[in-house]
């Protein structure tokens, strides 16, 4: 079953319930379904073949969904586009995928592309004005070819730690194979609303559209992330019952949008994905909201991208923890020789099932690094299983320090060391050592907050601490103090940051 | 102390302050020029744009940027956040 045979069916089933909505107006299904065949035929009129890449350039508009299901219906392949991109990353992006089409979507349209971005016959950028029609001049009446469940739905770029920007190719049954399992395991029924918050380039959003729209649910775009209290506004105002994103997202809606305070008895689901909420957060969100499901979820974009999800009840227990496999879907944890280890030992998470990507567009080297000779993907993530089967991360694979001879997981040290009284954070690295092939050094930020630099008193003060946790070659080797973290522009740790101003 | 408190307090200086900065630090398909262009519908502000901002306007105007602050009427324009930023700061006029 296509992602084109899921809104059909909606659409058949619930014609005229909201499919997709934002402040500028809402579709039903029927509409979304008809505009999109309109629009796919347009596209096909003009050229476009099985196959081709339509660049979407995405915004949190109903006109998004539009052109992703007309990219389908035309057994193209759908690329959402991140304008938020430099120009040079965006042209790295269009030279890879040689779109056929342009697609522009809610604000795009009015504000038109650069002559860069346009790497196609100028007469293949359509513009999806909200509300406009999308049949247009030149709509022939031949239906596009049909797509199938094994052929490429849509090339969702990654920036990776090298910064070459990757294409992961899901397929129709990748997607939809997670469709049906988050839409079981939730479960996602047509009563619910659903709040978009993230922007439908990362896959996160995509599938949440993709699921709400086979469940025949109504999905709402909040539009971008900026004013936390008009989106907890939103939650109130349009009845929402899911919202979901990354711990930043939940971050800012309790700390900036007065989330846990305000009046919303639809809310029944906040999901987390991409990161850890802080136990602390966790406490306080089930005091004040004890109705309020946290459903925590783990995947990567190449598994379209939902491996695992934690049981609500189970948060409480295990804050840390990620959860079980999700239906369809295997969960391993295989050592350097690729060998399953036993439970509660740390090795490197493998996922095995329908959800794993065909590969990296144009990219089989990098492909054959993570997919092995059964399919299996191999995420670079660190991890282990605990008795009941869930999921517990370690960190990546790349962070893991090779020091005397041992493959040593720097969570296990930073743990340690956070134990020691004064140190609000902390972060462990492996440094190049003649002798020990990497030695462990410790990053930190003091709860004074304190000069930074290297402490000397510090390190000691640390070792005489880590000593009744941590064998001897497990202690840092030096401390180095920070006013704060050095931070991506995605919330996550800039280790090359560290490592070049230790240097320094 | 901040390079905005030791400035003048007329509008002239909150709206080139936070004109350069939105150039310098946000804009990325060309800078803005008109201080009265939507940010947000031009795409020029998103959410790590944001926060930026607002770390930006709390180090140099000496302000907080509080819950209620934080809403489009004063983050829209590079003339919203001027005013926003003269009635807000330390010994601003509150309309």
């Amino acid at each position: 079953m296509t992602l084109v045979d899921r809104l059909t069916a909606a659409g058949r089933r619930w014609p005229d319930k909201p499919a997709v909505a934002s402040e500028h107006g809402a579709l039903d299904f029927r509409s979304l379904d008809e505009q999109s065949d309109a629009l796919a035929r347009r596209l096909a009129a003009r050229g476009l073949a099985p196959g081709d890449r339509v660049a979407v350039w995405t915004d949190h508009a109903p006109e998004t969904a539009v052109a992703l299901w007309a990219a389908w219906k035309a057994a193209a392949i759908a690329v959402p586009i991140n304008a938020t991109l430099g120009p040079a990353s965006r042209a790295e992006i269009l030279a890879d995928c040689e779109p056929a089409a342009s697609l522009l979507c809610g604000r795009h349209a009015a504000l038109g592309l650069l002559e860069a971005d346009v790497p196609h016959a100028p007469d293949l950028v359509i513009r999806l004005e909200p509300g406009a029609s999308t049949a247009g001049p030149g709509t022939a009446t031949r239906v596009p070819a049909t797509p199938r469940d094994e052929d490429v739905a849509v090339i969702v770029y990654t920036s990776g730690s090298t910064g070459t920007p990757k294409g992961v190719t899901l397929s129709h049954r990748n997607l939809g194979s997670v469709v049906d399992a988050v839409i079981e395991h939730v479960p996602v029924t047509a009563d619910d609303t659903y709040l978009m918050l993230v922007p439908l380039h990362y896959v996160h959003g995509l599938m949440q559209l993709l699921v709400h729209v086979a469940a025949g649910a109504s999905v709402v775009f909040a539009g971008d992330f900026l004013f936390p209290r008009e989106i907890v506004r939103t939650l109130g105002e349009r009845r929402i019952v899911e919202v979901s994103g990354t711990p930043w997202h939940v971050d800012l809606l309790v700390d900036r949008g007065d989330l846990l305070t305000a009046g919303l008895p639809a809310l029944r689901r906040l999901g987390v994905v991409g990161g850890r909420l802080a136990p602390e957060r966790i406490a306080q969100i089930a005091r004040a909201r004890p109705g309020l499901e946290i459903h925590v979820a783990y995947g990567q974009t190449e598994c379209a991208p939902r491996a695992t999800a934690l049981d609500p009840a189970r948060i409480a227990r295990k804050p840390a923890s990620v959860g079980s496999p999700i239906p369809g879907v295997a969960v391993h944890v295989l050592d350097e020789r690729g060998l399953p280890v036993p439970r509660r030992r740390t090795g490197e998470v493998v996922i095995e099932g329908p959800n794993v990507m065909l590969g990296y567009w144009r990219k089989p080297g990098d492909t054959a690094r993570v997919l092995d000779g059964r399919g299996r993907l191999h995420t670079g993530d660190l991890g282990w299983l605990d008795a009941e089967g869930d999921l517990h991360l370690e960190g990546r694979v790349d962070d893991l320090i090779k020091s005397a001879g041992e493959r040593i997981a720097p969570r296990e040290i930073e743990r340690a060391v956070l134990a020691v009284p004064g140190i609000l954070e902390c972060v462990v690295v492996g440094v190049p050592d003649s002798a020990l092939g990497q030695r462990i050094e410790a990053h930190v930020v003091l709860e004074t907050g304190g000069r930074p630099g290297t402490s000397t008193e510090l390190l000691a003060r640390i070792q005489d601490c880590c000593a009744r946790e941590l064998p001897l070659q497990r202690r840092p080797r030096a401390v180095h103090v920070w006013p704060g973290l050095p931070r991506l522009a995605n919330g996550k740790l800039d280790r090359q940051r560290l490592a070049r101003d230790r240097e320094r | 102390m901040s390079l905005g408190s030791e400035t003048g307090v007329n509008g002239a200086d909150e709206t080139a302050q936070v004109l350069a900065f939105v150039n310098a630090r946000l804009a990325r398909n060309g800078p803005v020029e008109d201080c009265s262009l939507d940010l947000m519908h031009a795409r020029v502000i998103d959410s790590m744009a944001m926060l930026e901002l607002v770390v930006w306007l709390e180090q140099t105007f000496g302000l907080r940027v509080t819950n209620e602050h934080l809403v489009p009427e004063n983050f829209r324009s590079v003339a919203a956040l001027a005013g926003y930023v003269r009635r807000s700061r330390p010994g601003g006029c509150r309309p």
